[in-house]
């Protein structure tokens, strides 16, 4: 063997003395993953993961320039996007690999949720996987603001508003996401806080546990493994073939998002005024479209209660029996239950899109 | 009917002596009574409320004489004290006058307050037709108010810079009252929609002339042929400059006409363009036509053209910096230079009053390199744009072969395996 | 048919390495120019240099640029240095210093303003947004006034 390989077991040992590397080699060669006509749905998880962190890396970058107060976030945004070589870059691949990163969350979770591997033993590691997706909207809530522009202003003021419309806690909510009684600079620092301290740390702790938990349970089988003999079920090593695939995958996500920043810029917009008449057709980001079309399309009393309480209530039930989906669905044997569930599935994700795409076109 | 007044009088001074009333600024027993009378004659005692001469020293007895101290009907109000009653249109002026012409006393309360405008008002029309009688023309308190009269800052004032094209339409636009002086009373109507008008009324630019900024107030005269240019120059004073020093000057002074109003017109003055050059009814052609030997038409037309397509060019060149903002570029130096081709514009619509094409032609060209310099930069930037495109093939490119070479490495191994 | 396998494979591996080199500096040379500082000064300028104090003598002004906006730095006849928002209060106009009467000039409409940035006579409304001077080793900074 060569001289360098011999300083690259002699590295090797150096650290497996310390660091017991055997037994991570030993369990990473272990690990598989299930090979099937959809394994593509296995790659989603990672994808988003990825997306994170272009995320964290671009925000970070950006960090070195934005400035985040009401007289000056406007100015640095412009002052990155125009003045900073590659600022525009940064900043586009933040913003695009953001919707991204929301994008492939949801096709994660719609995939886990109809392969059912959210059932037993893996009912934690779907909850976790829910609070980061909470977390991952936080993030554009809180990040669309940053740029100081009339649509993020607008739009941060509508959407602040419906977390007023929460019974009982919807006025001290709504001053506490302000941290005034408008949206004033007093929200920009805060939302710029929570979205470059608060959600991140919370973050990481989530995306920790899920991980973990991945590499604890192993990759979920698809539910029609069950009655198949141990020979027909083939398996991809993890460690290096599904790791190298994911890569190369990542790559051409990175390629597709510097090319939609290229093409697709993100415009900055008029500085927001506070003043200033609110213009026409605001709207929220996409991702909370289907809810802000539907609280629209809600009559004005519901059963002696207003509409948009009736709404909010209703997605914020939605969401909870959503997210203890693995509590109501957890045993194989009941076929019943599981396939009324597919169907709930299909019916929610035919209604998101519809009103995503109405939220998108009416007005 | 006589003895109930009577009662009713004696009521009042025993009301009066008994019931301390509040003191409203000063003490006095005019105010004591005629606040307590009806219509006309207490209407003095509420405006006077808010009156500038409402202060310690002044008050009522400061114009109406009398006494303000006594209670007594007759002693307050006798002759004997000074009271004069309710001074006529043609003894106003003279009335205020015995104060705000003296220094000395004006400027015990307000020193910078002029106190030439009795001098003045001698020497307007107004004065001159009240001198000879005649109770219709405008005195202090057509204008100022009587009892409730404000300082001019003060935008309740009547003669608030917006408020006074509305005090002077008050007699100016009334035909029936002016009937006799043969004047028109157009003049508020036309104002209302000139340049000035509107960015006084509705622009809210208290810079812009009203009518006593052209006019004078106290000694408001009509400017002749002669001033005008000098009214007018006060704001526009390179136009002033330009056009007093062209051939024409001599020209309109010989034939008496007005310098400025000759071509922009008095009360009704749009905003200047082009048009006026070379437009259908050019106001050169007042006075010049085709072939006069002037060259004057020709000369219009030039000017017309140049400043016309050298609007046009910054109006194209603003879309390109502007696309270009929007993309996130960096514009500031396209801006600067944008801002210098307007100035250009600026500076070549008043070089037009020197009547000389030459100076025009000059200063547009200017303003073109300035134009040309900033639609160059929003073109590098927007050409810039096209680097970022090639850039990223090259690195999409990049990214693709490894993700490929990745992609074989792994499907060999599993071959293999 | 070994050592052909043997060949596609080392080249494979000389793809994989260039293009794994490729795609560092695809990353890396945005990333680095991006935290290169750039000329213009910060975003929300707050402070330029505008000259050498010797640029200067008194009487005499300079249109500069600060942020978006021109700026105007006046030597005053007794050698104080004053610098000034150069956007008239009134329209927008860019003003100038004039010599000859010593104040601050609006060509648009005759506007004026003494050297403490003050509207003394013509349409202006209010008096010019005034900036800080500081002289440092020779070198003129104008910055903003904090409000």
């Amino acid at each position: 063997m060569t001289n360098e390989s011999k300083t690259g077991s002699r590295i090797y040992r150096y650290f497996n003395k310390r660091l017991h590397l055997d037994s991570l080699r030993e369990f990473a060669s272990r690990k598989k993953v299930p090979s099937h006509k959809h394994s593509a749905v296995y790659y989603t998880g990672g994808i988003t993961l990825f997306l994170f962190i272009i995320q964290v890396c671009s925000g970070i970058l950006l960090l070195m320039y934005y400035k985040g107060s009401a007289e000056t976030a406007f100015e640095s945004v412009r002052y990155i996007m125009s003045e900073v070589q590659f600022g525009w870059l940064i900043r586009d691949i933040h913003s695009w690999s953001a919707n991204l990163m929301i994008l492939f969350a949801f096709l994660h979770m719609f995939s886990v949720y109809f392969t059912k591997a959210y059932r037993f033993p893996r009912e934690l590691t779907w909850l976790s996987g829910m609070m980061l997706l909470v977390l991952s909207m936080g993030f554009g809530f809180s990040g669309y603001l940053l740029p100081w522009n009339e649509l993020a202003f607008f739009a941060t003021k509508v959407g602040t508003d419906m977390a007023g419309a929460v019974p009982l806690i919807g006025e001290p909510l709504l001053k506490l996401l302000r941290g005034s009684e408008d949206v004033t600079g007093a929200t920009l620092s805060r939302f710029f806080g929570i979205h470059v301290a608060i959600l991140p740390g919370l973050f990481m702790i989530f995306l920790s546990f899920h991980l973990i938990l991945i590499q604890r349970q192993g990759i979920s089988e698809p539910v029609s493994w069950e009655k198949l003999p141990p020979e027909k079920k083939k398996y991809t090593p993890f460690f290096p073939n599904f790791i190298m695939k994911d890569i190369s995958l990542w790559l051409v996500i990175l390629a597709g998002v510097a090319a939609l920043s290229v093409f697709f810029p993100w415009e900055l917009g008029t500085k927001a005024d506070p003043f200033a008449p609110a213009p026409q057709g605001i709207k929220p980001e996409w991702y909370f479209l289907f809810m802000y079309q539907t609280l629209k399309f809600i009559p004005a009393h519901v059963i002696g209660i207003e509409g948009e309480v009736f709404g909010i209530m209703a997605f914020a039930i939605g969401a909870i029996l959503w997210t203890f989906v693995p509590f109501f669905d957890n045993d194989k044997r009941k076929e019943r239950v599981s396939r009324f569930f597919n169907y709930a599935g299909i019916i929610i994700v035919v209604y998101v899109v519809i009103l995503t795409v109405l939220g998108h076109y009416l007005e | 009917m006589r003895l109930y007044k009577l009662f009713k009088l004696f009521a009042i001074i025993i009301i009066v002596m008994t019931v301390h009333l509040p003191a409203q600024g000063i003490q006095s027993t005019c105010i004591d009574c005629h606040g307590l009378l009806e219509d006309e004659m207490t209407a003095p005692v509420d405006s006077f409320e808010n009156d500038v001469h409402n202060r310690p020293g002044l008050g009522c007895v400061g114009c109406h004489g009398g006494d303000n101290t006594s209670d007594d009907l007759v002693e307050s109000m006798s002759p004997e004290k000074g009271f004069i009653g309710t001074p006529g249109p043609l003894e106003i002026p003279e009335l205020c006058s015995k104060c705000h012409s003296d220094p000395d006393f004006m400027k015990t309360y307000n020193p910078s307050l002029p106190t030439d405008q009795y001098s003045k008002y001698l020497t307007s029309i107004h004065g001159k037709k009240s001198e000879e009688g005649d109770k219709k023309v405008a005195h202090c308190s057509s204008c100022h108010g009587a009892h409730g009269i404000r300082p001019s800052k003060n935008p309740l004032s009547a003669v608030y810079d917006k408020n006074i094209p509305a005090t002077c339409a008050g007699c100016h636009n009334d035909s029936a009252y002016m009937a006799a002086y043969s004047i028109p009373t157009d003049q508020v109507r036309n104002y209302k929609q000139s340049v000035h008008g509107i960015a006084l009324l509705e622009k809210g630019d208290l810079g812009a002339p009203t009518c006593n900024d052209c006019h004078g107030n106290h000694g408001a005269i009509p400017p002749d042929a002669e001033s005008i240019d000098k009214v007018c120059g006060l704001c526009h004073h390179n136009n002033m400059v330009d056009f007093e020093k062209s051939s024409h000057a001599d020209y309109f002074s010989l034939m008496e006409k007005p310098a400025c109003e000759s071509c922009h017109s008095n009360h009704l003055i749009e905003p200047p363009s082009t048009e006026m050059l070379s437009g259908e009814e050019p106001v050169c052609a007042q006075c010049h036509f085709e072939d006069d030997g002037t060259g004057a038409l020709e000369a219009a037309n030039m000017m017309a053209d140049r400043i016309d397509s050298l609007e046009a060019v910054i109006a194209s060149t603003e879309e390109q910096i502007e696309k270009a903002d929007q993309k996130g570029l960096f514009v500031t130096d396209g801006l600067f230079a944008l801002k210098d081709a307007r100035q250009k514009v600026y500076k070549s619509r008043t070089a037009v009053h020197t009547f000389n094409a030459d100076t025009v032609v000059e200063i547009t060209a200017a303003g073109f390199n300035q134009a040309v310099e900033a639609r160059t930069i929003a073109e590098e930037l927007l050409d810039n744009y096209v680097f970022r495109r090639k850039g990223l093939a090259v690195s999409v490119v990049v990214l693709l072969i490894l993700a490929f070479s990745i992609w074989i490495k792994v499907r060999r191994k599993e071959s293999s395996q | 048919m070994n050592n052909d396998n043997m060949d596609r494979r080392s080249f494979l591996d000389y793809i994989l390495g260039g293009s794994i080199l490729a795609t560092l500096a695809a990353v890396l040379y945005p990333v680095l120019a991006y935290l290169k500082p750039p000329e213009a000064a910060e975003a929300m300028t707050s402070s330029i240099k505008v000259g050498k104090l010797e640029e200067f003598p008194p009487d005499s002004s300079k249109i500069f640029k600060f942020g978006r906006k021109p700026g105007i730095l006046i030597r005053s006849p007794d050698g104080e240095l004053k610098a000034f928002n150069a956007t008239c209060t009134h329209l927008s106009c860019v003003v100038q210093y004039r010599r000859d009467l010593g104040v601050i000039w609006c060509a648009c409409h005759n506007g004026r303003f003494n050297l403490n940035g003050k509207n003394i006579s013509g349409p202006p409304p209010r008096p010019l947004e005034e900036f800080d001077v500081h002289v440092k080793d020779d070198e003129i900074y104008v910055s903003r006034r904090s409000a």
